[in-house]
């Protein structure tokens, strides 16, 4: 038993340090800095990992004082209770749930924001919407495959309107056969699948958008059963589909998006507001299996960029 | 605390049910992260919170950090259990760990090699882990990888029945401070300690954990004193009586990353251990042992040695320790011991105190490693390893009161009492060193499009037993986007340990310094599919032959035995695991093994391994910050040897449930783990022994258990 109460001892040594080492790290930032305070949502692991993410690029790039507030229900409270006391020049939200309590409690100054669609943009003096941008896109098919000839993609007009015609445009530009379906709907959705994955021939792309609401997973099956037998290029902005077997997606790169934020939080300090900016900050995932069945090459630099490469099996 | 009470487990559980607060709508964040992610398991890989498994072309299991504190284990052992093809059966010593992977079963399981951040913790002596191992507790660890079969291509020597390889936390992994602690039955009080912090290009990572228990009281019936009575007319045996499984235990480990340079040291510490079931079967009530294994080792990467070249460096240090605390009773005091003519009369007449042995080893093991990997050459992933091991079981100390020929009893009594004969002839045991030198080139190929070739060779010299060759091909077709079909065979070694070579004045077991290696060729083919409804399924069948197990046998002449590579044994079987995620939160885990292994000298089952085994899981994280563990695992068939005339190992059920509240009072988490919960009365088997087993009932695994876990993140 001895041994044990050394360890307590040690344990008891431990704590001491560590709440040492808080007190000393809490600094005070200078007065002409820009101080901020971040609101985020108070999730579980692994959720919590890409606030973290995010958190580091805001502290990277905003030299004041970064102040941050996990909001669950209870600390709602005490956040309004320590901005009205030390109101700070720029707040930051994660997540609309978020914008939504950052708005009640900002009193009028810039709020900016990381999102995943536009319900609260009127509210906003910048941001990230979390969706990359055609060109983005566009940049990764090409940079794995550059003799796309064919491009197919079953949008909704409602969410995905300006995003396809931005991605025709640059398509057809580069001599791109750019086929667009829209669909209302989970059955339209498959009957456009369906058209496709008939007519596409090897090596011609099949674009899944994740946000429409339109891939069940029977659907996501079909799609990626076929594209297999008859070698098409399936991608996408979600790293799941690769993982069942689709050869691309981008995906956010949190920490980048987190120094983009904080860009945006300094431009917007004097009262600016700026629009909702389509992501670019992203990462590469890629399925290595795909890549052998398709018998495609990577070049050494998309090689490098891949963050992901999703198990073969 | 001991609670055997099923209205109690209920009454807690409702307690920690009712502590549910009205939820925060968490899953609304987590919906839109879903929509981006995909899946948690993604956001966790993305994120780096979890590691992508590597395309490992073997039969590989992984089990996360998360995964262990869903199941609430305390111990690898638990986790390990969960494994398919994977049963831990107990050694009468220590209840030291016998992992038997296919069943390939042995009383001190050196075919199974275990690794700590890809560095074995292999003893000398024994082959195994340590004889006063005492488990490992799970705090510091991020992951498990089990590789089911022969890995001795790449990792050498013992890599045979299967490699456990343990993986434990950067800073990067732990971020920040937590604290906790745990009690429950048996007096067990585990307290535990991590830190971890990063910088930009840096992390510093502490775990510390000290745990506390009187151990399980499983009872034992009848043990060798007892047999040892029946024939000298002695009463003095401790059975029936409870095993002696106390034991305190302090780990601490410590990881420093910067840049490509990783740091790890490590120090694991067992103290007042009790010996199980005894150290010849013959319960010990006061005998204690120590154990005491420092490590530390040196990782440095360059990511570009050259074009498409990286280079990685290791070196690892680790000294391990067996010592006696209190003196270790091989029989109990008014025993003969085992010291009897052909009539049964004892030689060296009674031990008022017991016979007392007292072994204490120390070794020291070295290890540099150079590997290359190349990605140069189309289609090919090369990859290149060098390295060399030295090995010193440096010293070797033993107290006894007893002896075993005239040479060695003229040299006791004439001291009288318990007597160190270190350094004296007349000890168990030679210091002795091993060197190894190793070279391994392996090559992924990439031979068509969905079709992949692992072709990997591995040369070894000892120092001691000479030379080893060993291959492994795997080819990987990726048969249709969900389906992946592998073929896969391997060879490999398994070094003797000292107590086999080097082993004296036992003439039970005298060690015998020109044995071979043991050798074992496995053939497995195996089919993985993957669905996109959350289904996965991994089916393989295996064969394997294990040619030349070390085996003391009886000598011509002088009624001793001595170590000889004689057995042989052949198996084969299927595993199938089935893992099915309906939705983000809850899965359900299924496995089932049928094994048949032979011994070819006897013609006769293969002894004590299970030859069916049926695990099933099922984890629900509900609420929000709840999560509900249930498993069950089912031992099957495990027959005896040919000649032992007990019948059939029982079967058991055993039933675990781990029920965990986090977010709790905001930084507290909670848990109630129930294991056996069903109170059921599971034995491992004891060893056969000439002329009858001398613990004839077997050895009996802990009852329910409850415990109440609490910790703090600051």
């Amino acid at each position: 038993m001895t041994e044990l109460a050394r360890l307590i001892g040690i344990l008891n040594g431990s704590i001491l340090l560590a709440m040492a080492a808080m007190v000393f790290a809490g600094g005070v930032a200078a007065d002409d800095e820009t101080e901020i305070v971040v609101v985020y949502p108070k999730v579980r692991e692994p959720f919590a990992a890409l606030y973290r993410d995010y958190l580091v690029g805001i502290s990277e790039t905003v030299p004041g004082k970064v102040t941050e507030y996990a909001i669950n229900g209870e600390s709602q409270a005490s956040l309004a209770k320590a901005v009205d006391l030390s109101p700070p020049d720029v707040f930051m939200a994660i997540g609309n749930k978020s914008v939504k309590i950052a708005d009640q409690v900002r009193g009028g100054r810039p709020l900016v924001a990381v999102v995943a669609n536009r319900q609260y943009e009127s509210v906003l003096s910048g941001g990230i919407l979390l969706k990359p941008s055609a060109d983005v896109y566009m940049a990764n098919l090409l940079d794995i495959y550059d003799k796309i000839h064919k491009i197919y993609v079953v949008y909704s007009p409602e969410y995905d309107q300006d995003l396809v015609n931005d991605a025709k445009t640059i398509a057809e530009r580069r001599g791109i056969v750019f086929t667009a379906v829209k669909a209302t709907d989970i059955r339209e959705a498959a009957a456009g699948y369906q058209k496709f994955l008939q007519e596409a021939k090897a090596y011609s792309a099949i674009w899944l958008l994740p946000d429409n609401g339109f891939l069940d997973s029977s659907l996501l099956s079909t799609i990626l059963d076929v594209a297999w037998e008859k070698k098409l290029i399936v991608f996408s902005s979600n790293p799941l589909f690769v993982k069942h077997g689709a050869l691309f997606a981008v995906y956010p790169d949190n920490r980048g998006v987190g120094v983009t934020l904080g860009e945006i939080a300094l431009s917007v300090e004097n009262g600016e507001k700026l629009p909702l900016q389509p992501l670019r900050d992203v990462r590469l995932a890629v399925n290595e299996r795909t890549i052998n069945h398709l018998g495609i090459d990577l070049s050494p630099e998309v090689r490098r960029r891949i963050e992901l490469m999703l198990p073969g099996r | 605390m001991n609670l055997h009470n099923n209205k109690t487990v209920l009454s807690l559980l409702f307690c920690l049910v009712s502590l549910a607060q009205p939820g925060w709508p968490d899953d609304l964040y987590e919906n839109e992260l879903l929509g981006l992610y995909g899946s948690e398991e993604l956001i966790s890989i993305a994120t780096g919170y979890t590691q992508p498994v590597s395309k490992a072309p073997a039969v590989a299991s992984i089990i996360t950090s998360e995964d262990i504190k869903r199941m609430g284990a305390m111990d690898i052992d638990e986790v390990l259990e969960a494994v398919p093809g994977l049963h831990v059966a107990r050694n009468h010593q220590g209840y030291n760990p016998i992992y038997t992977f296919r069943g390939i079963y042995s009383d001190f399981n050196p075919q199974v090699l275990m690794l700590i951040n890809g560095i074995p913790v292999t003893n000398l002596f024994a082959g195994n882990r340590s004889n006063t191992w005492g488990g490992m507790p799970v705090e510091a660890i991020q992951r498990i990888e089990v590789i089911r079969g022969p890995g001795s291509a790449i990792y050498g020597a013992d890599a045979f029945a299967g490699v456990i390889n343990i993986i434990t936390k950067s800073g990067e992994n732990l971020k920040g401070l937590e604290v906790g602690a745990s009690h429950g039955t048996y007096d067990t009080t585990n307290l535990m300690a991590s830190y971890g912090t990063a910088w930009s290009d840096s992390s510093l990572g502490v775990v510390l954990e000290a745990s506390t228990t009187d151990g399980q009281r499983g009872r034992i019936g009848a043990d060798a004193q007892s047999y040892l009575d029946a024939i000298t007319g002695t009463q003095v045996s401790l059975a029936p009586g409870r095993v002696n499984l106390q034991r305190d235990s302090l780990d601490f480990r410590l990881d420093y990353r910067k840049g490509n340079l990783i740091v790890r040291t490590g120090y694991q510490g067992r103290y007042n251990a009790g010996s199980g079931a005894g150290v010849v079967q013959a319960l010990d009530r006061s005998g204690e042992f120590k154990s005491q294994r420092i490590n530390a080792d040196l990782t440095y990467t360059i990511p570009e040695l050259m074009r498409d070249l990286s280079a990685t460096f290791s070196a690892s240090f680790l000294n391990a320790t067996q010592e006696v605390e209190k003196d270790v009773l091989l029989f109990p005091p008014g025993s003969t011991g085992s010291f009897l003519d052909e009539h049964g009369n004892p030689l060296l007449g009674l031990f008022p105190d017991g016979v007392v042995g007292n072994p204490e080893v120390f070794e020291r093991h070295v290890r540099l490693n150079t590997s290359f990997h190349y990605l140069g050459l189309k289609d090919h992933d090369l990859s290149l390893g060098l390295g060399y091991y030295s090995g010193d079981l440096y010293r070797v100390n033993e107290e006894k009161n007893y002896c075993t020929d005239i040479v060695s009893c003229e040299y006791i009594h004439s001291i009288g009492g318990v007597v160190d004969v270190s350094d004296t002839p007349f000890v168990f045991l030679r210091e002795s060193t091993r060197k190894n030198y190793y070279i391994y080139v392996q090559d992924i190929f990439n031979l068509a499009n969905d079709w992949e070739l692992t072709a990997g060779l591995r040369y070894d010299h000892y120092s001691d037993f000479g030379d080893t060759i060993n291959p492994r091909l795997a080819l990987v077709w990726s048969t249709t986007n969900r389906l992946t079909t592998k073929l896969l065979y391997a060879e490999a070694f398994r070094a003797p340990a000292f107590t086999e070579t080097r082993n004296i004045n036992n003439p039970a077991a005298l060690g015998n310094p020109s044995l071979d290696s043991e050798t074992l060729r496995s053939l497995e083919l195996a089919f993985d599919y993957k669905s996109t409804h959350g289904f996965n399924t991994i089916f393989n069948i295996f064969y394997y032959q294990w040619e030349d197990i070390i085996q003391f046998i009886p000598d011509p002449v002088g009624g001793t035995n001595t170590a000889q590579n004689a057995g042989r044994q052949t198996g084969s079987g299927i595993e199938l695991e089935s893992k099915w995620t309906p939705r983000s939160g809850l899965d359900f885990t299924a496995n089932y093994v049928w094994q048949k292994s032979t011994n070819a000298r006897t013609d006769h089952e293969a002894a004590n391994a299970p030859q069916q085994q049926f695990y099933v899981q099922a984890n629900w994280g509900f609420l929000p910050d709840y999560n509900l563990n249930l498993r069950a695992n089912w031992v099957m068939d495990r027959e005896r040897e040919i000649n032992d005339p007990r019948a059939s190992v029982d079967d058991y059920v055993l039933v675990d449930m781990a029920l965990r509240r986090s977010n709790l009072w905001r930084k507290f988490e909670a848990a109630l783990i129930v294991k056996n919960l069903f109170d059921e009365d599971a034995r491992e088997p004891s060893p056969n022994g000439v002329p009858v087993p001398l613990i004839p009932g077997d050895l009996p695994l802990p009852g329910r258990t409850i415990i109440g876990e609490i910790r703090y993140r600051f």
